[in-house]
């Protein structure tokens, strides 16, 4: 009896050891299985990053329809990628040859889509940006109105993000550059200049600053012109100009303003900035000689 | 029976071509050198046919292969008529050569060339051993390379070798015949009294001698130059304080709200001048080509001829006579007439490398064109380009030969003054063109030519403008996917971030063209699409 309640035992043990190793080795084929599913997930999720990625390089070199290609190709993506390849899809349509109004509306729908849920966070910025700039510059005729909404919905909802900020220089161009009386310009220089403390990011103060210094220039017969333009001018300085074509030409123009204001310290500070920096400019002697001019007290 | 064997010669003889001409392309296709060596080969089309450049890039090639003996460089040169077609049609069909001239900027060239910024920061190493050895490549370049930088595209594309500038030509032997002297005229009234002087000699020796050689190529060189001296003062005038540049934009803003006209005592000052120049030429030059007026120089029949460096050795290669090189003369501060509209001489200090090159996208032998890319932006090249073709060199430190000096850009210079028939547009320069007999010839006045063009002229400026305004908005929404793509790579990548930066203030400045067009548009009374 004793020896069949041992054998039992032994048998219980034998029979429970091999339930355990049985489960263990499960356990060890389900996570091997798991492991390398999701090494193929994995990789399967590198292929498909590195096609993004590949397809916003080739946007960026003005390979429009290739580029398109591949985000068309990606669809049905997870999460924020799938949002993301939404976004290139859109932008990528808008210049997609032939470009055709079929294309454009295609791209507004996506990028209605997309900008309309704040939650999309990055992808919202940029879709609300890029719709904006449809309704400003694709769509025929221009529905201005509505870009300015979405530019000044960007600035509310999202201070300091820098594309947000970029709608600043956007709405000076809207705003200013339109057939209306000085009264009404007046006005509106001044609603703009109170967007100034809203923004943040050294390019979009950049890109606002240079864009009302110069229409101080374009509407000279505003109060104060002059001086508002040297104003916004240095400030777009102070942000950094990083552009060539435009440093000189803000530099000249900070130097000519100043020169009629009578701050000529000011003006032959900028003006030996030019001549030391683009020797090689066509306005170079003509600079020379006004530095020379303002030297000798002329 | 006879003809039967001439008949077996023919099909022998073709059959031989045949099989010439298959074994040529079996050796071409298979890399083979006439020594059995395995060879690669790089070729280069261009289309600067003129006596000179081609043979200066015979000999960059040769001096190429003699350092790299597995290589052949073989220049392709191509008429210039045809280039462009030619081009596209060897860039679509993926047959391009891997090295081909370009001059077009626009945009879709990403699709069939390869961007060379990633060489323009480093050393070029065949300037090994020269005072440039450690100096990037874009500061080897007299322009710091901006010749080969694509402004929209944020890319170097190109490697210029050259540049150019407008001249006077003088037949010096003739020069001495009629005045006893090869003095050259440094200012316009130097300029007129000498064609003066020729028109008299001509009559009295009853010779068929004009002073100056024109046709419809060469004349608005000399005519365009001085016009643009007699409005700098009017420009400067008109100028709203801003950046100086030339501001087609504005010209126009300004014209239509009656700032200027041709009216205006500068402008009628400038269509005189003109019209003085152009009584010096050959009846009927306007009717007139390039080659005709080329032609007029070099027989002898006519003692000045305006034009490019890019003429100059052809010149020389065809003429016996001395030949004298001076810039345009402009008047003198002295001048009683033309002084009062007239800073001083037109600068040149602009001047960009031109004559470029960019290696395709699908070279057959991308590394080695590469590479000779890189030994014709070398010091070495450069001199044997500037040496052997007689033009402008693009690397700084190359010595120019006392024969290229001439050319070399003048910088001591004033900005030009707004010329009505530059840069507005093609339906502007065209009436100015088809008006142009009005004003030069001996029926003509500068009155007929202001009578015929004014009444035309606002709605090509209208017409021009809403062109420009189109274009603009071209680019606008063509960068707009760039923009996207660059904002978005740039939220991770330092180095995209940069590029995104200047293509931001590129875009800025795009914008502030559009709606400075549009608004002028409209003040006009003129519908914005």
């Amino acid at each position: 009896m004793k020896r069949n309640e041992r054998h039992m035992g032994l048998l219980r043990i034998s029979r429970a050891t091999e339930f355990i190793a049985g489960q263990m080795a499960a356990s060890v084929i389900v996570c091997t299985v798991l492991m390398i599913g999701a090494a193929h997930a994995g990789e399967s999720y590198k292929a498909e990053r590195a096609e993004l990625d590949a397809a916003w390089l080739e946007a960026s070199s003005f390979l429009v329809s290739e580029a398109n290609r591949r985000f068309v190709a990606a669809k049905g993506l997870m999460g924020t990628d799938e949002l993301e390849r939404e976004l290139g899809d859109a932008v990528t349509l808008l210049n997609v040859q032939p470009r055709t109004r079929g294309n454009i509306e295609k791209a507004r729908i996506k990028l209605e889509r997309l900008s309309g849920n704040r939650d999309n966070g990055e992808i919202a910025i940029f879709a609300t940006y890029f719709l904006a700039r449809l309704h400003e510059m694709h769509a025929q005729p221009p529905r201005l109105k509505d870009a300015r909404t979405l530019y000044h919905r960007l600035l509310e909802e999202y201070p300091g993000n820098p594309i947000a900020d970029r709608s600043a220089s956007s709405l000076v161009l809207i705003d200013l550059y339109e057939n209306i009386s000085s009264e009404e310009r007046a006005r509106r220089f001044a609603a703009l200049e109170s967007l100034a403390p809203r923004l943040q990011s050294p390019s979009g103060k950049r890109d606002y600053h240079l864009n009302l210094g110069n229409a101080y220039i374009q509407f000279s017969e505003m109060e104060r012109s002059r001086a508002r333009a040297i104003f916004h001018l240095l400030t777009a300085e102070k942000e950094g100009i990083t552009r060539w074509q435009t440093e000189a030409a803000t530099w000249v123009s900070i130097g000519e303003l100043a020169r009629v204001e009578g701050r000529n310290e000011l003006a032959a500070e900028y003006y030996k900035k030019f001549l030391a920096k683009y020797p090689r400019d066509n306005r170079h002697y003509t600079i020379k000689k006004r530095l020379e001019a303002l030297s000798s007290g002329d | 029976m006879r003809e039967k064997i001439l008949n077996g010669i023919g099909f022998g003889l073709l059959a031989v071509c045949f099989v010439v001409a298959l074994g040529r392309i079996v050796v071409m296709k298979l890399g083979f050198s006439h020594e059995g060596q395995r060879q690669v080969t790089v070729r280069i089309a261009h289309w600067q046919l003129e006596n000179g450049p081609k043979e200066a890039f015979d000999k960059i090639a040769q001096e190429y292969m003699h350092l790299h003996p597995g290589v052949k460089v073989e220049p392709l040169p191509i008429p210039e008529k045809i280039y462009p077609n030619w081009a596209l049609t060897q860039l679509i069909g993926e047959t391009a050569p891997d090295i081909i001239q370009v001059r077009t900027w626009d945009n879709t060239l990403t699709r069939f060339f390869v961007p060379l910024s990633e060489l323009v920061d480093k050393p070029n190493p065949y300037n090994k051993g020269t005072d440039l050895e450690a100096v990037p490549l874009r500061q080897t370049f007299f322009d710091g390379m901006e010749g080969g930088y694509h402004p929209l595209l944020l890319e170097y594309y190109w490697v210029p070798v050259s540049a150019s500038s407008v001249r006077l030509f003088y037949n010096l032997d003739l020069l001495e015949e009629i005045t006893g002297s090869r003095q050259l005229p440094a200012t316009y009234e130097e300029f007129v009294a000498l064609c003066e002087e020729i028109a008299r000699y001509a009559k009295a020796e009853r010779l068929p001698l004009v002073p100056i050689a024109g046709s419809s190529y060469n004349a608005p060189f000399l005519m365009k130059g001085l016009f643009s001296s007699q409005t700098q003062r009017l420009s400067e005038q008109l100028s709203d304080l801003g950046t100086l540049a030339d501001d087609p934009i504005g010209r126009i803003s300004d014209w239509l709200e009656g700032r200027w006209s041709f009216e205006t005592e500068a402008v009628r000052s400038g269509l005189t001048l003109m019209r003085e120049t152009g009584q010096y030429m050959q009846p009927g030059f306007i009717q007139m080509m390039r080659d005709d007026a080329t032609l007029l120089f070099v027989q002898r029949r006519a003692v000045i001829i305006c034009t490019g460096s890019w003429d100059a050795t052809s010149i020389r290669h065809q003429v016996r006579f001395r030949v004298g090189v001076t810039p345009i003369p402009y008047p003198s501060a002295e001048n009683p007439k033309y002084a009062k509209f007239t800073l001083g001489a037109l600068s040149e200090a602009g001047t960009n490398a031109a004559v470029s090159f960019g290696l395709t996208r699908k070279a057959p032998n991308a590394e080695v064109a590469r590479d000779f890319l890189l030994f014709l932006a070398s010091r070495q090249a450069s001199q044997i380009w500037t040496d052997v073709s007689g033009w402008i060199p693009a690397i700084v430190g190359t010595r120019p030969s006392s024969e290229v000096q001439p050319f070399l850009p003048v910088s001591d210079g004033y900005l030009a003054g707004l010329n009505p028939s530059v840069g507005n547009g093609p339906d502007t320069t065209r009436l100015f063109n088809t008006s142009l007999h009005l004003l030069v010839n001996p029926m003509g006045s500068v009155d007929s030519f202001i009578q015929t063009v004014k009444n035309r002229y606002p709605d090509t400026l209208i017409s021009d403008l809403r062109r420009n305004l189109r274009a603009n908005v071209d680019l606008i929404q063509r960068g707009d996917t760039q923009l996207a793509a660059l904002g978005w790579i740039a939220r991770e990548k330092k180095e995209a971030a940069h590029r995104l930066d200047i293509f931001l203030q590129a875009d800025s400045a795009n914008q502030r063209q559009y709606y400075r067009a549009r608004l002028t548009l409209e003040k006009a009374g003129q519908p914005t699409q």
